[in-house]
């Protein structure tokens, strides 16, 4: 019996071919144009940011501060400085379209920050190019430390030692060498740092990290769209029926949680494997990678199973499953690694990163972990045996 | 005839949809991501194996950063780093602050890391930044003292803090423009909750047509056909209810973000637009339900479009592309402050 119905299951996805196809296409279209006009928007610029300086004040010290920030090692291979002094700021960004930002030093500048006010210069980020700009933002934030570091050096020497100095000639040569000094002493924070790295890893790159977030949000939307398009909750009438005819509740359960779980592995054996094809994921296809799925497969299965058993209306019973089909993976770690997570989410009693330290040893190990692989089943069994002790075995009538 | 639409209000469903979900939304899933994302950070271990009170102080600093989980150990154990539980270990090596006061300030620090490490090298800088402060000051305080006898060490390297406290000396001012010399405010958190009520809403509607989809498959609708313009009218019904059930809705779900004291749900733009946007959407449903006949080409033609512009939308908010003027053939794009 229990075959018969899901064949039943298959004819009706077979009468609507284009409806499967788009349940199966159309969340990887989604995933692929998010990455496609992401790609197209960066594009190669991302290498290349430029960064026009309008400078006011034009002296030693600015024109060293723009080479503090040139020759920051952060920023070094992204960005490239032009400059222009004489054109006023608003027609600079009238002008430069491809301009992620325009640094506008005021004059008096360095006047005031010799005597310790405190002066900003003002960047004019570009909202034409966002993710440059933004960019632009977080390396330049990250210089402002330094150089008030390099200033406060050359400023606290400055204000002890000046007066033994007799002409203004000399105290400018002299500031300024204390300029390039301190510079150099804050810019070469590295050589703070030792850096050893341990090859031994135990956690993804973030590429194989990308490769699980994205084939588990792909398989829950697909899953939570194939439930809602083909209405997987039998209607009432029709389980009244097969009642009749001996069909008892415990083997529809059965019949649907195997049907679920067949079209599941259909779904994720397609993104998961197809993927690696197209992009270039660092993730080595083997049978434990294809045993872990598959029982990231039956696990979706038995959630929706349960979900629907419980809420009997396909859009609620969808929703339910989405949400909670969601939370469980971020739980999991698939979608950020674990050790990101707070520490309340990271609970001991229910072992849900059983499922994401099985993938790291498949992927990294390259090596099915057997304990955890024992701990995947009988969390599956879990989930299936919930409705399955609510049902009765016992014909109705 | 009313009695059609009475069944509507009697399905139980349709309350959950326009009540429960969303109140589930506002008073368990906002106030628990909200937290969640704040905690979401990359745990790092600080060790220090001779107790010094200087790394103490460092620790102290470095860890209000919110992005980080800083933990202090006097043992150093990378047993932790192996199994993937923290992100890097930084162990700082004996008489630190004597190292940094005789200039000595090379490899102070060792730090260890995974090959699959992705954040530390960010938390490297904020620990940078914060011991290269002292560093300057500790040169500048050498440099004084070698030529001016009258001002002490602690003297001259006291004095360089005050060009870190309140402010720091050297402040950019970020601004942002529009490509066209339009000047903005920056900084300005952009705000998602309008293009997430505009997608719920988007779903509700598809719960709220198949109604009439039912009614057509039953075949309500055809025997409506031959009263004069029976059929009209319960379509009429159906859409003035619906109206009024969404504007209830929406009315009642900006009152209530307006409330929370969160910049995710706080409310920007324009009511006006909005309304437009919503008015829209129910347009194209009704046109839609004319003309496909089929239940389930429908739902993945408006899921198809929904989701697309839901994406997109959230893609130009979070100025991860950029807005262009084909885009506005998406409606929640209209949303964008």
């Amino acid at each position: 019996m229990i075959f018969h119905l899901i064949h039943y299951e298959w004819k009706r996805i077979i009468q609507k071919p284009l409806l499967f196809i788009f349940t199966l296409l159309f969340p990887l279209a989604l995933i692929g144009m998010i990455g496609f006009v992401i790609y197209l928007s960066l594009g190669d610029e991302i290498t290349n940011i430029n960064i026009t300086v309008n400078d006011e004040d034009q002296t030693f010290e600015t024109e060293m501060l723009i080479s503090q920030l040139e020759s920051d090692e952060t920023l070094q291979n992204h960005l490239t400085f032009k400059r222009d002094h004489h054109q006023s700021v608003e027609s600079l960004k009238a002008e430069e379209e491809q301009n992620a930002a325009i640094v506008h030093i005021p004059e008096n500048f360095t006047e005031q920050l010799r005597s310790g006010n405190n002066e900003s210069i003002i960047v004019h980020l570009n909202q034409q190019l966002p993710f440059q700009s933004q960019l632009t933002y977080v390396l330049l934030a990250s210089g402002e430390t330094y150089i008030t570091a390099a200033q406060s050096g050359v400023n606290t020497v400055n204000h002890y030692l000046s007066d033994l100095l007799a002409s203004d000639q000399d105290r400018s040569n002299w500031i300024q060498q204390l300029t390039v000094h301190y510079t150099f002493l804050a810019l070469s924070r590295n050589d703070l740092f030792q850096s050893t790295s341990n090859h031994e890893t135990n956690n993804l790159s973030w590429n194989q990290q990308l490769y699980l977030a994205i084939v588990m949000i792909l398989l829950l939307s697909s899953i939570s769209l194939y439930a809602f398009l083909f209405k997987t909750n039998e209607l009432k009438e029709q389980k009244n029926r097969l009642h009749t005819i001996g069909v008892t509740d415990r083997v529809q359960l059965v019949s649907k949680l195997v049907h679920v779980s067949l079209v599941a592995c259909l779904f994720l054996f397609f993104y998961a494997f197809i993927i690696p094809f197209a992009f270039p994921f660092n993730v080595p296809i083997q049978v434990g990678l294809v045993i872990s799925w598959m029982f990231v497969a039956l696990w979706i299965a038995g959630l929706l199973v349960l979900c629907e058993y419980f809420v009997k209306v396909s859009a609620m019973s969808t929703l339910l499953f989405g949400s909670i089909g969601f939370i469980t993976c971020l739980l999991m770690g698939m979608i950020i690694p674990p050790m990101y997570l707070p520490e309340t989410l990271r609970s001991e009693w229910v072992p849900f990163d059983l499922f994401y330290a099985q993938f790291v040893s498949v992927i990294v190990g390259e090596s099915i972990a057997w304990d955890r692989l024992g701990g995947m089943v009988l969390m599956v069994v879990v989930m299936v045996l919930i409705p399955f002790l609510f049902t009765r075995g016992k014909s109705h009538v | 005839m009313f009695n059609i639409i009475q069944s509507m209000i009697r399905t139980k469903a349709l309350w959950v949809i326009v009540l429960l979900i969303p109140s589930i939304f506002f008073l368990i899933l906002i106030p628990l991501t909200e937290e969640t994302a704040s905690e979401v950070s990359v745990p790092i271990v600080i060790v220090d194996e001779s107790q010094q009170s200087y790394v103490q102080e460092v620790f102290e600093e470095v860890s209000q950063s919110e992005a980080f989980t800083v933990y202090y150990e006097q043992e150093l154990n990378l047993d932790e780093l192996a199994r993937g539980e923290v992100e890097a270990v930084f162990e700082f090596s004996d008489r630190m602050q004597e190292k940094i006061a005789e200039g000595d300030s090379d490899h102070l620090i060792t730090w260890h890391r995974n090959e699959n490490s992705m954040f530390d090298g960010l938390f490297k800088e904020e620990l940078a930044s914060t011991i290269i402060k002292d560093v300057v000051r500790a040169e500048a305080a050498n440099m004084v003292t070698q030529e001016h006898t009258d001002a002490t060490w602690e003297e001259v390297y006291a004095h360089g803090l005050q060009y870190f406290e309140p402010e720091p000396i050297f402040t950019i001012d970020f601004r942002a423009y529009d490509g066209q010399a339009q000047v903005e405010d920056t900084n300005e958190q952009a705000s998602f909750f309008p293009l997430i009520l505009w997608f719920y809403t988007w779903l509700m509607l598809i719960f709220f047509v198949n109604f009439l989809y039912k009614w057509r498959e039953i075949g309500i609708l055809e025997r409506l056909i031959p009263i004069s313009s029976g059929k009209k009218i319960v379509v009429s019904a159906w859409f003035i209810l619906t109206s009024l059930i969404i504007f209830a809705f929406l009315g009642g779900a900006i009152t209530i973000s307006n409330s929370y004291d969160s910049a995710f749900i706080s409310w920007q733009g324009s009511f006006i637009i909005f309304c437009i946007c919503i008015v829209l959407s129910l347009l194209i449903y009704i046109i839609l339900f004319n003309y496909v006949k089929s239940r389930y080409l429908f739902a993945s033609l408006v899921i198809f479009y929904g989701s697309t512009s839901f994406v997109m939308a959230l893609l130009i908010q979070s100025q991860l592309i950029h807005d262009h003027p084909l885009y506005k053939i998406f409606i929640p794009v209209w949303l964008l402050t």
